[in-house]
């Protein structure tokens, strides 16, 4: 995560950000939560009031009744009614307070997050992979959805803070306001520290700033030293003692920034203190005390009131400010995911169906990634035929895998690509992509069921044999029959105990067993067999070709060996193509495929004899 | 069960809190005295606003001069003035850079543990996931054991002063704020257990929430994601994942409530009756004056908001003492792979005997069986087979990473056991399937730990054998690029081949006397391959190289070839006799060289 930029933008952010944009941003998350759960906010408002007003009722009202009654001479069981009267307030408005935040609140936000959570995810699955080149763009996506599961809820809860606040803060401010309208000046009061705390928090926040860098590098290296990823490494070279170093190293500087701001953040914070805790409180006392013990005319249980809620009326309104602060924080994080949800996806959805058939051909196509300075394609021409075997060839870096992703519509580039004569961009989507099967060099698999990972789609009963059919093609159909529960056995133990771990050539195995799953027109392989040992690579060539005898097949690979028996080999090279032909035309040409094609046979050829 | 209520025993708590005292104590002894102070000083400044408080509502109640009460308040104001001063020296300073070098200091040891310990731990989930989590924990532990100490402290001082103050109203009053405070510690108790059992629910949802938004998240998956349907599966998994949640929250829902009411019935009855029965001493026996009511309902609130803190600090004690446990567990393990003490000459040779190996956890499965191979000084070794035939594992054998469970590996006759573990390492160099380029820099990467001028030559050089060469004239930075961009923007993403030819230069660069390269030609092209293949042969003349591979093309010219499946050597011999014995190999052998030799 690229923590410094997120810090630098969010600075530069909340100058900009202006005062409508931050209240619309909030009330679109509250509009999100209200269609998920409708009237939630309004009863944590109705609980939150209720609240706010029992504590003043019982802290402050009751204790001001008692003493005024005593000092006014009213009965015994006059006053212990009042008290049994408001205990009784308070048991009954406690109990509805604890049924909805133990019943009600804790299930509705469940089932909010999950709406807004499948709202984002939609989107996620949507927006074009060139987003994920585009630093920026990644960013906001990758805050996105990490705010979408928790930002709601926070909105809400500041929205019941200054809820609560507010109720308490009137109720006592009224009272202190019917006690003597001269206190309202004291109540002021905090305010004057509100521009110190300005520049404290400005203080904090640049020093937390130049913190940044060297507390990700502290978060690295401990990563380096957890991960089973490095163990290895980390046991037989003395990269522990480098590491230990840049640690140290790291350390020592937040301490050396700790203190280059340690007099001004200690003065700053001594000051805002003192006019909060201190001046404040005492100075309302002080007057209070005077009017009662001095001037007279204050009576006794006002002045105990004046003692005890003048600090918490100060405080209310500086927490007022705080909160409203929160939610300049909040629009901030929804800023992100406004801005993710109402992105439209530059791979647009065409409207015209796919033709019967046809060949897939690329026109002067060139692309770059975006923010890259080359183009990693450059005027690509090639005929990838309705059922041909075609392989694409070269060096790592020549462009082959990009090749793929423009076939499969993950980018759009410039050039044309037509499927059966008709541009590919005014297909539908997901029906285009529908008629793909793709095994990437990377492929992933997914902590879900074998067949599920096998149908990468949701799964019914009637696949079943589908799912045996696939596993037995690719050869696994043994091992997961060993499985206890089968093809229904979950890959990976981190969510269940008896889940699988997978070998490497086992994983691409299945990888390709997708591939057997479905109907494909086309089907491209990115170099799958890197992980497979020979035999089973052979093996899987063999039945893959025989499935494939109806459909085009597009292979990558830089072992030349499998690439001999397609019907057209394109050799890349730095983005262009630099030889097109089969493989006979290929060495008769004698140029960079057949050196290449020589390095490779040179090791087996002795036994060509 | 019984082993978990033994570890949560009072007596297993407070030897786990006090260890984690000691262990702060190890690295800022000042922090551990400061923690104390603290508790006392801000314990009497809690006393003092109580005792002002009385003193103010005395003379109110007294009706005293304005004068009298007015004192109190200065004294006050000026004693907070001066209070102040040190608080926030000792937050705002002292306390953020003790921290900082509690933090370097735990951290230090944390990682010396961490790279002594054995790696068949990683293979233990249990284990692992401790272990991540003691990593993880430590330090946020040691400063919560701080805190709360600090906040024990100052809490029971504070209630001593406030309990003095409440007798000296009425006893009466004070021994029922007592009791009932008694009987909020229960029920906190109560509150807590069940708050452990719900996370305990809980935790396995969330893991597997956070699995999906990781999913959606990460740019690894974008792919899989578009070109298929897989995003449905997992947005039903969520579906489904939600259902058990919102299930966890209503089982808990219900205990939630009626702890909840049973806390807010203690609480009313807490202020109520202390309330009503100093009325009726004020007001019917009239022992007590206007300002000690005043008094004793301001210290009602107090002293319940100040058992509430007290019981949660000595919960979280108990909290803390389990967690505690697990980093004493992570800090005090020894690694079963001991160092020898015998110093390790120049490798001539290296047999195993019989060697017998299973992972923890797989004991069922033999990774190895009885393996018997010699290697002397000098020679190429290949080992080639199946995937999961025990190829790694062999090395892994080798490094010691593992100890065999039968059988032995000798080092120039012998026992691995015997000889320095470090040294044994630094003898042997090995590119793993799954090498690790660190965010450091080249030189860094190459030299395999800090690098220093001198080492120029031979980072270069290495570079150079590796055939990184010509990447290295187009870095701006030379050998100074910093790799990753994990701090740096501007740092350089190698690519996966040219990433393998750093991890493979990082082995020339050791100048070992054994050189393991596990399939190292993996992500390479064909001229890579190739060139590498070149440099391996020419420095193989000096080196032992033991290199796994299943492209038979690389392997052919190795002194010995053993041929692996399911743990066992089942061939063994130069190319040429395998080819003769028309076994495996040369099944496998023909089955690759058929398509260039059909072709050419």
């Amino acid at each position: 995560m690229k923590l410094s930029q997120l810090f630098k933008k969010k600075k530069s952010d909340k100058i900009k950000m202006p005062i409508r944009r931050i209240i619309s941003n909030n009330i679109f998350m509250l509009r999100m939560a209200h269609r998920s759960v409708p009237g939630l906010l309004l009863c944590d408002i109705v609980v939150t009031v209720g609240a706010a007003l029992t504590s003043f009722l019982t802290s402050t009202y009751m204790l001001r009744y008692a003493l005024n009654g005593i000092a006014e001479g009213k009965s015994f069981s006059g006053i212990a009614a009042f008290v049994l009267v408001c205990l009784a307030a308070q048991l009954l408005l406690g109990w509805s307070q604890s049924f909805f935040y133990s019943k009600v609140y804790p299930v509705k936000t469940c089932k909010m997050t999950n709406d807004i959570r499948k709202v984002v995810y939609e989107k996620a699955a949507q927006v074009e992979l060139g987003c994920y080149e585009n630093p920026e763009y990644y960013d906001t996506y990758v805050k996105a959805i990490n705010e979408c599961t928790s930002r709601a809820q926070a909105v809400m809860g500041s929205v019941g803070n200054i809820v609560y606040i507010i109720t308490n803060f009137s109720a006592n401010f009224g009272l202190l306001l019917a006690i003597d309208p001269l206190l309202l000046l004291f109540a002021l009061l905090p305010l004057m520290c509100i521009p110190i705390t300005a520049v404290a928090n400005k203080i904090v926040y640049n020093r937390n700033m130049e913190m940044t860098a060297a507390n990700r590098r502290k978060e690295y290296t401990r990563r380096t030293f957890y991960l089973s990823d490095y163990a290895k490494e980390m046991r037989l070279s003395n990269m522990p003692a480098l590491m230990l170093e840049r640690f140290w190293e790291a350390g020592t500087r937040v301490i050396d920034i700790i203190k280059k701001y340690g007099f001004r953040v200690i003065t700053l914070n001594y000051l805002k203190t003192e006019c909060l805790e201190m001046l404040t409180p005492l100075s309302a006392t002080m007057y209070a005390v005077w009017k009662t013990l001095g001037a007279g005319t204050m009576g006794y249980g006002d002045c105990v009131v004046v003692v005890n809620s003048i600090s918490t009326v100060a405080y209310s309104l500086t927490n007022i400010s705080d909160t409203l602060l929160k939610f300049q924080d909040h629009a901030l994080y929804i800023e992100n995911l406004r801005k993710f949800l109402e992105y439209s996806p530059k791979i647009t959805d065409g409207d015209k169906p796919l033709p019967a058939g046809g060949d897939i051909v690329l026109e002067n196509v060139s692309f770059r990634y975006e923010g890259a300075e080359g183009y990693t394609l450059r005027n690509i021409s090639m005929r990838l035929g309705e059922k041909e075997k075609i392989a694409i060839v070269g060096h790592n870096g020549a462009g082959k895998t990009t090749l793929v992703k423009l076939l499969l519509r993950l980018y759009d580039a410039e050039g044309e690509i037509t499927y059966g004569g008709e541009k590919i961009s005014d297909f539908a989507l997901r029906e285009y992509r529908d008629a793909f099967s793709a095994v990437m060099q990377d492929f992933h698999l997914f902590a879900l069921p074998v067949a599920e990972n096998v149908l990468l789609r949701p799964q019914n009963p009637e696949d079943e044999e589908v799912i045996i059919e696939s596993l037995k093609k690719s050869g696994l159909y043994e091992k997961v029959k060993g499985f206890e529960n089968g093809a229904n056995t979950v890959m990976t133990k981190e969510f269940d105990p008896n889940g699988v771990q997978m070998s490497g050539g086992e994983q691409q195995k299945l990888a390709i067993a997708h591939v057997y799953s479905k109907n494909n027109r086309f089907v491209i392989l990115d170099e799958p067999s890197s992980a497979l040992d020979p035999i089973a690579e052979h093996e899987m060539y063999e039945r893959m070709s025989e499935a494939c005898r109806d459909c085009g097949m597009i292979f990558i690979s830089h072992r030349l060996s499998s690439a001999v028996s397609a019907d057209r080999i394109y050799l890349m090279e730095n983005g262009e193509i630099a030889e097109v032909g089969t493989h006979r035309e290929l060495m008769e040409l004698n140029g960079r495929y057949a050196e290449m094609f020589r390095h490779q046979a040179e090791n087996y050829a002795e036994v060509a004899v | 069960m019984s082993e978990k209520k033994n570890r949560t025993s009072p007596k297993n708590v407070l030897k786990n809190n006090l260890w984690m005292i000691g262990f702060v104590w190890k690295y800022t002894p000042g922090y551990v005295i400061w923690i104390v102070l603290e508790g006392i000083l801000w314990g009497i400044n809690n006393s003092v606003g109580i005792i002002y408080t009385k003193n103010l509502l005395d003379a109110l109640g007294d009706g005293a001069a304005f004068r009298k009460a007015a004192g109190v308040i200065l004294t006050y104001a000026v004693y907070l003035l001066l209070f102040h001063v040190w608080h926030y020296w000792y937050w705002n300073y002292y306390h953020a850079v003790v921290r900082e070098k509690l933090h370097l200091g735990i951290h230090k040891d944390l990682f010396r543990q961490a790279v002594r310990l054995d790696i068949s731990r990683y293979d233990d989930p249990v284990f692992y996931n401790d272990f991540v989590w003691a990593m993880d924990q430590a330090y946020s532990r040691a400063a919560g054991v701080m805190e709360d100490t600090g906040k024990l402290i100052n809490r029971t001082v504070a209630s001593f002063t406030l309990t003095g103050v409440l007798f000296s109203v009425d006893a009466a009053t004070a021994v029922i704020i007592l009791g009932l405070a008694g009987l909020r510690v229960y029920l906190t108790s109560r509150s807590n257990r069940m708050y452990l059992q719900y996370s305990e629910s809980i935790n396995p949802l969330e893991r597997k929430t956070q699995y999906i938004n990781r999913v959606f998240r990460l740019q690894d998956y974008a792919k899989e994601m578009r070109v298929t349907r897989v995003s449905e599966n997992l947005l039903h998994e969520l579906d489904d994942n939600t259902e058990k949640i919102k299930e966890v929250e209503r089982t808990f829902g219900q205990k939630r409530l009626t702890l909840d009411t049973l806390h807010d019935v203690l609480h009313a009855l807490g202020t109520g009756a202390p309330l009503l029965l100093i009325l009726y001493k004020v007001m019917i026996t009239g022992t007590v004056g206007l300002g000690g009511f005043a008094i004793a309902m301001n210290g009602i609130w107090t002293m319940s908001w100040l058992i509430g803190d007290l019981i949660n600090r000595i919960m979280k004690y108990h909290e803390h003492g389990i967690f505690v446990e697990k980093i004493r567990c992570f800090m005090e393990c020894e690694p079963q792979i001991q160092s020898g003490e015998q110093s390790v000459p120049p490798m001539e040779s290296m047999t195993l005997r019989g060697l017998t190996f299973s992972y923890p956890g797989k004991e069922s499965v033999h990774a190895l069986e009885d393996v018997n191979l010699d290697i002397r000084r000098g020679e190429k070794i290949a080992i080639v087979g199946y995937n999961g035939a025990g190829k790694t594992t062999l090395t892994k054998l080798l490094m010691r990473l593992y100890d065999p469970d039968s059988g032995e590996i000798l080092y120039n006759g012998k026992n691995i056991r015997e000889y320095k573990l470090d040294e044994l390492r630094g003898r042997v160099a090995a590119v793993f399937q799954d090498y690790r380029i660190f965010a450091a820099s080249l030189a860094e990467n190459v030299a395999g730990g800090v690098y220093t001028e001198d080492m120029e030559e031979k980072v270069r050089g290495a570079l150079e054998k590796s055939t990184f060469g010509d990447k290295l004239q187009k870095l701006p930075d030379g050998l100074d690029t910093p790799l990753t961009r994990e701090f740096d923007n501007s740092g350089t993403q190698l690519s996966g081949g040219e990433q393998q030819k750093v991890a493979i230069a990082r082995a020339f660069f050791k100048d070992a006397d054994l050189i393991i390269l596990d399939e190292p030609s993996s992500a390479l092209d064909p001229d890579a391959e190739y060139a590498l293949n070149q440099a391996i042969a020419s420095y193989a003349n000096q080196k032992t190289v033991i290199f796994i591979s299943h492209r038979l093309s690389t392997t052919r010219h190795a002194d010995r070839i053993y041929m692996f499946e399911e743990g066992k050597i089942i061939e063994s011999g130069s190319h040429e006799e395998l080819m003769a014995l028309d076994g495996k190999y040369a099944y496998m052998f023909n089955l690759q060289a058929e398509k260039y030799q059909t072709a050419s």
